[in-house]
């Protein structure tokens, strides 16, 4: 019997992260809609291949030595330990055989894929911030990059129970505020000011222009389809069912968040609901009901509070969301007119700021409660856990200042100054941006790509001013 | 050409089940090389692409390029 059930468990296991796999798909059908929506149609041919190679070469590099990363830098590696070798790693590594069709291991492809996708999310935010000026040789170096090193480093230091930042800090980020919003928030903004903004972007006396969506249902929709996607991304950091039972006599099957921690599909029913509605009631008000912003503001309020979804109340999970999206939409116009920072989809601030908060409020409404269960024995270099605070059990406690590091970690050095060094780096070899006759004339112009063949010739207003550099069309103007 | 299994008798013996288990080594080989060439290539392309795209466009003039009448077309040798 007892071979019977485990068998259960783990066929149902198997198909749950199956299934969990094709509704994240709906992410990036939704964020591929809301970036092509918000592109002009001289430059949609090259969005829609630069969005989805990006995916491709995540993939490929995910194989040969990302998911491994996941597995083998839970100590730094080299700040708590050394890079780890055990069944995990080995399995994980590109030439194992557990990384292909095998009867012995009918999982590791699926878990390579739940992670994977959530590393797609990771290039498809850039792509959106970066879209009519960036190259696509240079952005696929950079979702390589962002999607399949920096995350995934700092996921294996805080998005896993054994983590150094998760032991010792306390870091706990079940639905990914920080390990994977906040860090694209980061990178994006490092990405936009290294890039520069869209030629005309900023009028000569700073003014801010409107760089209308050629598509804004499009993009409204892709939002909407992002939440979609965004349920089987909840679903997907989930282990749906296991023994929690402290106690090795009994038996009490039930689901835990990715650090082993027990919650419930009904809280992150809740809590993913009642964030969204908080997001979107803030960001109804603070736009004024612009369906683009409002839907925006939404996306945000589930960010917010993804960090404390598996323990928060639904009402608190709500109040977070709504101050996260209103946090979102000032700090955007706010960056944009005071720094001159151009982001076309609004990406910095929904993933960015709405995930540094999130971060923030989880140290404090959740201040005490277990990160994960003590794992002393997986930190080699250090004898103790939980530098920050444990609980009364001895295991490390979610606090402030974990979580504050978290931030500063996420958003600013794997998220923002990584990104700022491999951007330099391409732009001082030449390939970051696209010559700024290409950029005027659009990406899809030469090669006669028209997404919207019947519609030629239409120009907006915005258009009739960048018609005038193109009589000067020098990189001073970007 | 036989390149791993011929039957499916014995199961409890068989792990992987793909072509040419054992040279795994091999396989992860040929895909760094054909990653780390598919980005030269792919940069090398879209260079010359945009070279093009540049002279086409000094020589009918970008102004022309961006009007909605005379917007500019891929050459016609280039068809």
């Amino acid at each position: 019997m007892e071979d019977q059930l485990e068998a259960l468990t783990i066929i149902f296991t198997e198909f749950y992260y199956w299934v969990t796999v094709v509704m994240m798909f709906l992410i990036h059908v939704g964020l591929l809609a809301y970036e092509f929506g918000a592109t002009r149609p001289k430059n949609l041919a090259q969005t829609l291949t630069r969005h989805t190679m990006g995916l491709a070469m995540v993939t490929i590099t995910w194989f040969l030595f990302a998911w491994w990363f996941y597995w083998a830098f839970t100590n730094g590696p080299f700040i708590t330990g050394g890079i780890l070798s055990n069944d995990f790693t080995a399995a994980a590594l590109p030439w194992s055989q557990n990384m292909g069709p095998n009867l012995d291991d009918n999982i590791q492809g699926v878990f390579w894929a739940a992670f994977l996708l959530f590393s797609w999310v990771m290039a498809s935010i850039l792509s959106g911030t970066m879209i009519e000026r960036v190259r696509t040789g240079a952005f696929m170096i950079l979702a390589v990059v962002i999607g399949s090193v920096t995350w995934v480093w700092h996921a294996s230091w805080g998005w896993h129970p054994e983590g150094w930042t998760t032991q010792l800090l306390g870091y706990h980020d079940a639905y990914a505020s920080g390990v994977i919003h906040a860090l694209a928030g980061g990178a994006c903004l490092a990405a936009a000011i290294v890039l520069g903004p869209r030629t005309g972007k900023f009028g000569p006396n700073g003014e801010v222009r409107d760089i209308k969506p050629h598509n804004p249902f499009q993009s409204v929709l892709g939002l909407f389809i992002i939440y979609t996607g965004f349920w089987g991304f909840y679903a997907a950091c989930n282990i749906p069912i296991i023994d929690i039972s402290p106690v090795e006599e009994t038996i009490r099957f039930g689901t835990t968040t990715i650090y082993g921690t027990p919650t419930t599909l009904s809280a992150i029913t809740f809590n993913f609901l009642m964030s969204l509605t908080g997001g979107l009631m803030a960001g109804y008000l603070v736009s004024r009901g612009e369906p683009y912003w409002t839907l925006s503001c939404g996306l945000a309020g589930i960010i917010s509070a993804s960090a404390g979804n598996d323990l928060y109340h639904p009402i608190i999970a709500m109040f977070v969301g709504a101050i996260g999206a209103f946090i979102a939409y000032k700090m955007h116009f706010f960056v944009e007119h005071r720094f001159k920072v151009d982001d076309p989809v609004g990406a910095i601030a929904v993933h960015g700021y709405a995930g540094v908060w999130g971060l923030i409020a989880c140290g404090f409404l959740l201040w005490g409660y277990p990160a994960a269960s003590a794992a002393p024995e997986s930190i080699q270099w250090v004898d103790s856990i939980g530098w920050l605070g444990t609980t009364p059990g001895g295991d490390p406690a979610i606090n402030p200042l974990g979580m504050i590091i978290g931030a500063v970690l996420t958003f600013g050095l794997f998220g923002f100054l990584a990104t700022w060094v491999v951007c330099k780096i391409l732009a001082a070899a030449g390939i970051l941006r696209e010559p700024v006759e290409i950029e005027l004339a659009g990406a899809d112009t030469y090669a006669n790509m028209d997404m919207y063949p019947y519609q030629e010739g239409a120009v907006t207003p915005f258009e009739e001013i960048e018609r005038g550099y193109a009589n000067n069309p020098t990189t001073e103007n970007q | 050409m036989s390149t791993g299994l011929s039957d499916w008798v014995n199961l409890d013996n068989i792990g992987a089940f793909y072509p040419f288990a054992g040279a795994e080594w091999l396989l992860v080989l040929t895909a760094v090389i054909f990653w780390i060439w598919w980005h030269v290539k792919a940069i090398r392309q879209e260079n010359q692409e945009m070279e093009e795209a540049r002279k086409h466009f000094r020589k009918i003039g970008l102004d022309k390029a961006m009007d909605p009448k005379g917007k500019a077309r891929l050459p016609e040798n280039r068809k």
